[in-house]
């Protein structure tokens, strides 16, 4: 089994391609829609990478932190990656704040995400 | 008789103490009566004035507009047309073809009387930010469609990606998984432009050093200048400049400039950039760095001019037409201006941003 991640969006289009993608390439990708389910998959098991979207669906706007320091908490040893459409100085200090190793904006192309992600497993 | 001389006499003097500059041509677009105002605002004695071409008088895109075809009797209003001159402001013209009669008795066929006043920058930066709300609510509309079209595309692009990573190149569905990529970048582009120009994001202002985003902004663009001549060269004349700025958007803001001067360039491309401080204040008499564009391409026509920060307006074939709406859009949201000047083999876009106090 290759490395677990956690992918969190929810766009579910997006979802299904990113999971896709990434199974091709001997990756175990677990796919949240919204931030409760994504902290049950988080009680329930280990995660290399959780990918998580700034806004899910939610009234914050920024459900996205709170994952981050839930997962910061619970599996420190995960690396997290934020992804938003807006990545203002103020998202990427509070992300980096709870722990982000990357922040990223979004349109990304699959391609793009995959090189980031890989630089940041283990080798 | 005696009454016709009076009345004359009248007339004229009235004319010279008129606030506004009244400029007569006769046909062939000579200078045949200029007041005292006309010769003021643009920076002659009277009697220079007396004889110059309309073009060497005006500069060549109102005299284009002076010289438009006309029917007697006929006035035309026009707006912010830059007079001749760097910094000279622009001015709002009234263009009166006087039917005929007693002028046409004196000066010959078809002449023309351009009454003019100078626009206060204030006003002009008051227009502009008018213009700007009223193209804020149809903006907000337009911005709310685009990001919401966003995450559909981006599903898109994501699933093309999928099917070109499944299959072989040799593969017959390859090659149109491949284009529509390709079509959802261009609509991603085109969308994040639409966000950029209908609700651009507050700016979040600093002190930039503005050779620093000149710099950038040239950097970004290398992979087009490297095919094509030389880099632009940057010229700073006045050096240590610092603007107050959203440093994102203000390099956006110059990309689009010397992108669009790149564009408009001869063969090899010579486009230039220079940084100076402003002679005119921005509103609140706010002093200014001027960082101006320039490119040695054929010209835009005077009746183009006006039209060339419209959004979606466009000459080129393979433009969407919003790159020079968004840098205005962004010069504007950061207290700036973005003006126009163009004459054959030399275009100059000129950003006016607030300038930092004292030196870096």
């Amino acid at each position: 089994m290759g490395p677990r991640i956690l992918l969190v969006d929810d766009e579910e289009a997006i979802t299904f391609a990113t999971r896709r993608y990434f199974e091709r390439r001997a990756l175990h990708v677990d796919v949240a829609s919204e931030l409760e389910q994504a902290k049950a998959f988080v009680a329930g098991g280990t995660y290399e990478l959780v990918v998580v979207d700034l806004r899910l669906t939610g009234a914050l706007g920024a459900e996205g932190l709170d994952l981050l320091s839930h997962v910061r908490e619970r599996q420190p040893d995960a690396k997290c990656v934020l992804l938003s459409a807006y990545v203002s100085a103020e998202v990427e200090r509070a992300a980096r704040e709870r722990g982000a190793a990357l922040v990223l904006r979004k349109p990304i192309s699959l391609p793009d995400l995959g090189e980031a992600l890989t630089g940041l497993l283990p080798r | 008789m005696i009454l016709h001389a009076t009345e004359a006499a009248i007339a004229g003097a009235l004319l010279q103490e008129l606030p506004a500059g009244v400029v007569v041509l006769d046909g062939s677009g000579q200078v045949r009566y200029a007041n005292r105002s006309a010769a003021e605002i643009m920076g002659h004695t009277r009697a220079e004035c007396l004889g110059l071409g309309v073009e060497r008088l005006f500069g060549a895109e109102a005299a284009a507009e002076i010289l438009r075809e006309h029917a007697p009797g006929e006035r035309r209003l026009t707006t912010r047309l830059p007079l001749r001159g760097e910094d000279a402001p622009p001015a709002g013209l009234s263009i009166v073809t006087p039917a005929h009669g007693q002028l046409a008795d004196v000066l010959g066929a078809r002449p023309v009387a351009v009454i003019f006043r100078e626009i206060e920058e204030q006003r002009l930066v008051e227009e502009d930010l008018r213009r700007l709300e009223g193209q804020a609510a149809l903006g907000r509309i337009v911005a709310g469609l685009a990001h919401e079209l966003r995450n559909p595309l981006a599903a898109i692009q994501g699933l093309s990606f999928v099917m070109m990573d499944e299959c072989a190149e040799s593969d017959p569905a390859f090659e149109p998984a491949r284009r529509i990529a390709e079509l959802v970048e261009r609509m991603t582009r085109l969308v994040g432009a639409c966000v950029a120009v209908g609700n651009p994001a507050p700016p979040r202002t600093e002190s930039c050093p503005v050779d620093g985003l000149v710099e950038q902004a040239i950097e970004s663009l290398s992979p087009r200048w490297g095919h094509r001549g030389q880099a632009p060269s940057v010229t700073a004349e006045d050096g240590g400049l610092s603007v107050e700025a959203d440093p994102s958007q203000a390099i956006q803001c110059l990309r689009a400039l010397v992108d669009n001067a790149l564009d408009a360039a001869g063969d090899p491309a010579r486009v230039s950039v220079r940084i100076r401080r402003s002679d005119r204040r921005l509103a609140r008499a706010q002093p200014a760095v001027r960082v101006e564009v320039r490119d040695d391409g054929p010209g835009i026509p005077g009746s183009l001019l006006s039209r060339v920060f419209e959004p979606f307006f466009t000459t080129k074939p393979d433009r969407n037409g919003l790159g020079l709406a968004v840098a205005q859009a962004f010069a504007l949201r950061n207290r700036g201006t973005l003006e126009v000047r163009s004459a054959p083999g030399d275009t100059v876009f000129a950003l006016s941003l607030p300038v930092v106090a004292g030196r870096r």
